[in-house]
């Protein structure tokens, strides 16, 4: 009996096991994301595995691991102004002299109009905060930021791209609550991605480290998407 | 000065008491307080432009709530406008 040139049954077996349309999934490779829950909250700053989240460009196939925001600390001077500024006109309003002789049509217009600005501040950087958001995908990062709410940019970079990732944790406040600065190195178009005053700094950049690895590993057994 | 000239009659139709310079205040206050509260409906149009854009760049949970958030401000800024345009 002859060697066996063709079995086409064995040659369908390989074809479910090729390596090349195996991808691993999060937890197999990365222990950040093996020691982490789902996150259903949508105000989380450091939400793992961030459920009912999506962004513009997201691929079809493309996982959202990491969604990232300023650390609320860091928004607690804006939170403590609107509140003044809510309680201001029972302390401030009866010392204005214009506003004693004014009729009191035009003091509650007067008043009802500081509410709006109160609140149109509240609104502004509420949005500010919920959408200035930093995503780590197993395929890409991407940095969202809105300007003053009228001017958008956002900027990516795949992960093999990465050069360099390094995490800045100074000061009392920031050692305290454990939150920093992770900057990010690329050969993409923007050089350089800073994720400002994020919370666990040394986390994001272990995530990074093992997602990084693990796209060397896709590249050399031929698994990369 | 003739009594019959045009300007003596001009001089005087203004009134020479006090509630004279609180009216014209009140109508300088009442223009102030529109064009001001004008531009809070403006902002609120912006606003809900604005959220539904980004919305649409980063998708959350949030996101229903947040365009009602806009309406609201939207309608009560407007709402205020228009009472203040009835009442002043």
């Amino acid at each position: 009996m002859g060697p066996t040139v063709f079995e086409s049954s064995l040659s369908e077996k390989k074809k479910h096991h090729s390596k090349t349309h195996y991808v691993r999934k999060p937890d197999e490779y990365s222990a950040v994301m093996r020691n982490s829950p789902e996150s259903t909250n949508p105000l989380s700053a450091f939400a793992t595995k961030p459920r009912h989240m999506g962004f513009e460009s997201q691929e079809e196939h493309e996982k959202v691991l990491l969604l990232l925001r300023k650390h609320p600390i860091t928004q607690i001077s804006w939170v403590l102004l609107v509140a003044l500024m809510l309680i201001a006109p029972l302390f401030v309003l009866p010392y204005v002299p214009l506003y004693g002789i004014l009729p009191a049509a035009h003091q509650s217009v007067i008043l009802l109009g500081w509410y709006l600005l109160s609140f149109a501040f509240l609104l502004e950087k509420a949005l500010s905060w919920i959408f200035n958001v930093y995503i780590i995908t197993d395929e890409r990062i991407v940095d969202t930021d809105f300007y003053s709410l009228i001017y958008k940019r956002i900027s990516e970079a795949k992960l093999d791209r990465i050069e360099d990732v390094t995490s800045e944790t100074g000061g009392m406040l920031r050692s305290l609550f454990d939150f920093g600065t992770v900057t990010v190195q690329t050969a993409a178009e923007k050089r350089e991605f800073e994720f400002e005053d994020v919370p666990h700094p040394g986390r994001v950049v272990q995530l990074l480290n093992e997602l990084m690895l693990e796209e060397e590993q896709e590249q050399l057994e031929g698994r990369a998407r | 000065m003739n009594p019959d000239a045009p300007a003596a009659k001009f001089l005087s139709s203004i009134p020479q008491d006090a509630s004279f310079g609180i009216a014209l205040l009140a109508l300088g206050t009442k223009i102030f307080l529109l064009i001001g509260l004008s531009f809070f409906v403006i902002f609120g149009i912006v606003m809900v432009r604005q959220i539904t854009m980004m919305a649409k760049s980063v998708e959350t949970s949030l996101t229903p709530f947040l365009h009602i958030a806009g309406v609201a401000y939207l309608a009560t800024a407007a709402l205020i406008w228009v009472f203040a345009f009835s009442v002043l």
